[in-house]
């Protein structure tokens, strides 16, 4: 294949990285073909934003789309200055004419989508946060073909390029159907006041520091590389002659077509809103003093507002260990006196705490077949400029709220959730549903996440979180929830080849 | 039996009591605590779809629908389930059979004989839409039940996940570990008290309530006499089979290869069911803690296949009958197997002479972690029984790989699972963990316990 030109390539590194740190071993994944949002989250690109649009006519669209590309950024390079990165939806991809028999071998959930009724009935996405209410990616919004992401080094330069961007998309029938802002908060935390962005799945490929974890696959990650059983992800495979630029790599497994999907990947997307008032009220009305609020939110998280792990500092938060992630549950903590078992980050990522074998490799191997990496932002201003849980208590007990600043409350606010994985239905859907919404979820009974977990389940309320202790736990219930879902949808995010493939004509033969 | 039962009419009154109650006590001690029913009887074909309009007012509410409101055997019922399956020459012939698997606590005929004799009008609206039913004015209980018993089939093997535990158990433990729940919530936390102390505590509170003070007894539990009769019978089974083994080694060895060498040139299925039909299938799951699971398929043709199949399913229901029936499926700690805890029960039921394997389970969580759970845990399990089926994903030594080709196994369940029609479950809010530590939570209302026993007791009331 490119064998030989991945081995003369000559990677455009970080400034401040030689090729030694960025490659930890001669690296076989040619950083080319990989759009950059897999390999980083941009954080030296603080201004982002998302948009979502609409394809009106594919023939007007295709040359603009086909000129696009070479803005697009892919991970061989780190961006100083601008990123942009392109997913599409299924629709978008049939929309561009992708030959039928060949967009059917995407995988089931890209096909059927976020809203089928059990896709809501898996997410929890039901009552109020059912699609039907979503500001996009419903059915009574506009339909979606594209997703753009953009990351520039200020919000002037943003603006600059995106309104560029928007305009010669709108002058060749792509419409904007929405445009999602977003805001970096201080210390990369989420609204509701904890450290976020700290835990990844660690990708030996992407690793620029050498180090020797324990690694996920690639191909749990990325289509086209051995996954979590060692075999490759469901994606689509071309005939050769329908390749006619023979542009795409050939399929790894060595069958004589061609892998479109190599290289690329999911990305899943929820716009999550956050009710700041109704998570901290709630946690005041449950304990007696700020500090014991913030500790049982800290418990609820896993990880203390700084970002310090439970399981590791179960009494106060300490930030010399805020962005420690080498950690484990079932030697430390198997009963859940630090970290409580439906903590969200330990329903999200059990690392080594569930059958088969807690505590051993088996099941560390089974948690990382149920890996998401994820790159979502923040969006809406903070509840105080602080970001600090304390100052959101103060704020709430003082007199000034809720009556004189309803708009305080009501602004909207809250985490794009993006995540980016090899398998919708077995890393995504299976976290939300068997690990973050199952009530049931490692011998509890009514407890959802309680920061992402749906708050009822086949037709019963579930609204407990459990703070397991000795002698005997503490429960809390009556938990309403705290996050709502306003947007969503599964996008698949092309290889530079397959992007190339896709807009080329030979894709709808 | 029933035949029995005619001859004795003529007996005197007093003998037949005496005698009935021996035979009961018998029948007691020869039948498992829980039992399947399997019931495949054939349709009429122009009625299948008034059949299906039936079975869909059923659908909406299992418990209390109109026609059959299979909440009224709550105290006996665990799950049930109603399937429309092809015949095995469909679409050339029709040959559809209502299905009907359900798991009891009791003797099969009692069930029956309850259902009929409170549902007879629900039955006549699903029967006769199958081939014989008698007609209305033949229908008399007793013929109802001469034609439920005519269409049983056994289960080749039949997994309960605790034998012995019953629907009415399990319902009585859930209130109890509510209750515990709301009394540790009047509590003022963090408890001071010592985990001993606590505990008597919960122990006099469950005294002092009228309506949890059975829970200070121990569940009815199959009798000591039974218990001797099932070890007795896995030790001669275990006997005769090592017997059979030393003697017949070589021949099992041949056939493993013979085996293996057919595995190398079966076809496996290599696409996807088509996402229609996946979808139909998801519309029916993920209305409870756990899902019903039905699947059926062709086993590869021939004798040895047949043989191997008919053998394993044997085995399998020898050790499920014997050593898996605690709420472990197939983990055998001392070969580094992993287990199960998530399945309630299973059935594997063998049809058409051997043609077609029908599989039913009952299980916890979606089918994507229930699929994962065989993939990642009891991969060689599911190996062993399946890969007599046609389409199998190809295995090795009939324990290796097979399942643990991800997507083909995946794609092969997605061809051959079967819509379930009607599916009922006493306990939507209990997952088969959930049922297990309610059990150890009331056996710790008794005994003695240290400080370390009761602090992990008290654990379990999470
Ligand atoms: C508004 C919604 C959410 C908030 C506020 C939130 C918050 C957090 C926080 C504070 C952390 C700890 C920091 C870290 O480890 O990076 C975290 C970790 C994590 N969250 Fe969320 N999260 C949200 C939604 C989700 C969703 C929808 C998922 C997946 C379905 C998810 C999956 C994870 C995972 C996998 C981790 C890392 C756990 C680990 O590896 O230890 N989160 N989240």
């Amino acid at each position: 294949m490119k064998d030989a030109a991945i081995q003369t390539m000559s990677y455009t590194l970080d400034a401040s990285q030689n090729r030694q740190d960025f490659l930890s071993y001669p690296n076989p994944i040619d950083l080319r073909e990989i759009q950059g949002i897999v390999a980083r989250g941009y954080g030296n690109l603080p201004a982002a934003c998302y948009g979502l649009f609409h394809i009106k006519t594919p023939d007007l669209a295709r040359p603009t789309l086909i000129e696009l590309q070479s803005k697009l950024t892919y991970a061989e390079e780190r961006p100083p200055l601008l990123a942009i990165n392109l997913a599409w939806t299924y629709r978008g991809l049939r929309q561009m004419g992708l030959d039928e028999n060949i967009a059917d071998q995407f995988s089931n959930e890209f096909r059927s989508g976020i809203d089928t009724n059990h896709k809501r009935r898996i997410l929890g996405d039901e009552g109020r946060n059912s699609p039907e209410f979503w500001d996009w990616g419903g059915p009574n919004s506009s339909p979606i073909d594209l997703l753009l992401l953009c990351y520039a080094v200020d919000q002037a330069s943003l603006e600059h390029e995106y309104q560029n961007l928007k305009q010669t998309l709108a002058e060749s029938g792509i419409e904007e159907v929405r445009r999602l802002d977003t805001q970096v908060l201080p210390d990369n935390k989420e609204h509701f006041g904890f450290r976020d962005g700290i835990a990844q799945p660690f990708l030996k490929e992407f690793d620029r520091k050498g180090r020797d974890l324990v690694a996920v696959p690639l191909g749990e990650i990325l289509l086209g590389y051995p996954n979590g059983y060692d075999r490759y992800t469901q994606r689509p495979l071309i005939a050769a002659e329908l390749d006619t630029a023979s542009q795409l790599p050939p399929d790894p497994e060595g069958s004589p077509t061609r892998d479109l999907g190599k290289n690329g990947t999911y990305l899943v997307f929820r716009q999550m809103s956050q009710d700041i008032p109704a998570f901290w009220r709630y946690l005041q009305e449950q304990t007696s003093s700020s500090e014991e609020a913030v500790r049982l939110a800290s418990k609820m998280v896993g990880r203390w507002p700084s970002g310090a792990p439970l399981v590791l500092s179960p009494e106060e938060d300490n930030t010399a260990i805020k962005d420690k992630d080498a950690f484990t549950y079932h030697d430390t903590d198997r009963q859940g006196f630090k970290c409580p078992l439906g903590a969200h980050i330990r329903r999200t990522h059990p690392r080594d705490s569930l059958q088969p074998e807690p505590g051993s490799e088996k099941s560390i191997a089974f948690s990382n077949r149920h890996r998401l990496l994820r790159r979502g932002r923040s969006y809406g201003a903070p509840f105080h400029p602080s970001v600090n849980p304390t100052e959101y208590l103060k704020q709430l007990s003082g007199t000034a709220y809720p009556e004189e600043s309803p708009e305080k409350s009501s602004e909207d606010r809250g985490l794009h959730f993006i995540c980016i994985n090899a398998n919708i239905g077995r890393q995504f859907e299976f976290v939300q549903h068997t690990w973050a919404n199952n009530p049931n979820f490692n011998g509890l009974y009514q407890d959802p996440d309680p920061i992402i977990g749906s708050r009822s389940a086949y037709g019963l309320p579930q609204n407990r979180f459990t703070q397991q202790q000795p002698p005997v736990r503490c429960q809390f219930s009556g938990m309403p929830e705290f996050v709502g879902i306003r947007g969503g949808g599964y996008f698949f995010l092309p290889s530079r080849s397959a992007l190339a493939f896709i807009l080329s004509r030979g894709a709808s033969a | 039996m029933t035949s029995l039962v005619t001859h004795l009419t003529s007996v005197p009154r007093e003998t037949t009591g005496f005698l009935n109650r021996l035979k009961d006590k018998a029948r007691k001690l020869m039948a498992m605590p829980q039992n399947a029913i399997n019931l495949f009887i054939p349709l009429e074909e122009e009625k299948e779809d008034a059949l299906r309009d039936v079975l869909n007012t059923i659908r909406a509410d299992t418990h209390h629908n109109a026609i059959l409101p299979l909440g009224q055997f709550s105290d006996v019922l665990h799950f049930a389930r109603f399937l429309i399956y092809e015949g095995p020459d469909h679409p050339q012939e029709y040959g559809s059979y209502l299905v009907f698997i359900a798991n009891v606590d009791g003797p099969v005929e009692d069930f029956l004989q309850r259902l009929v004799n409170k549902s007879s009008a629900g039955l006549d609206a699903i029967l006769s839409a199958c081939r014989d039913y008698p007609p209305k004015r033949r229908r008399t209980r007793q013929a109802r039940l001469q034609f439920l018993l005519k269409h049983q089939l056994p289960a080749q093997a039949f997994y309960i996940n605790t034998v012995g535990r019953g629907v009415k158990q399990i319902l009585e433990e859930d209130r109890l570990h509510q209750a515990l729940q709301d009394y540790l919530n009047s509590l003022t936390h963090p408890v001071t008290l010592s985990a001993t102390e606590l505990r008597l505590q919960l122990i006099n509170h469950v005294a002092k309530s009228p309506d949890l003070f059975w829970a200070l007894e121990p569940p009815e539990r199959p009798s000591l006499l039974w218990k001797a009769k099932e070890q007795l019978r896995f030790m001669t089974l275990v006997g005769l089979g090592t017997i059979v083994v030393i003697f017949t080694w070589p021949l099992i060895l041949g056939w493993v290869v013979l085996v293996q060498l057919k595995e190398t040139g079966d076809e496996e299925l290599a696409n996807r069911a088509s996402l229609e039909r996946l979808n139909e299938l998801r519309a029916d799951e993920d209305f409870a803690v756990h899902n019903q699971f039905s699947a059926a398929g062709s086993l590869k043709p021939g004798l040895v296949r047949r043989l191997t199949a008919r053998s394993v399913l044997a085995l399998a229901q020898v050790s499920l009958r014997h050593v898996f029936n605690k709420g472990d499926l197939a983990g055998i700690p001392l070969l580094g197997l992993d287990g199960v805890d998530t399945i309630h029960f299973a059935h594997w039921i063998m049809l058409d002479n051997d043609q077609r394997l029908l599989f039913a389970s009952n299980y916890d969580g979606s089918l994507e972690s229930y699929m994962v759970d065989f993939i990642d845990k009891v991969s060689w399990g599911l190996n062993v029984v399946f890969s007599n089926g046609q389409g199998y994903p190809r295995t090795n030594w009939l324990f290796f790989d097979g399942a643990r080709n991800e997507e083909r196994f995946k794609d092969y369940l997605g061809h051959h699972q079967l819509s379930t029609l009607v599916w009922h479950t006493p306990y939507k809010h209990l997952s088969a963990v959930n049922i297990a530590n309610n059990s150890e939570i009331r056996s710790g209302l008794r005994g003695r316990m240290n400080e370390t026993q009761a602090k992990a007791w008290l654990q379990r009331l999470t």
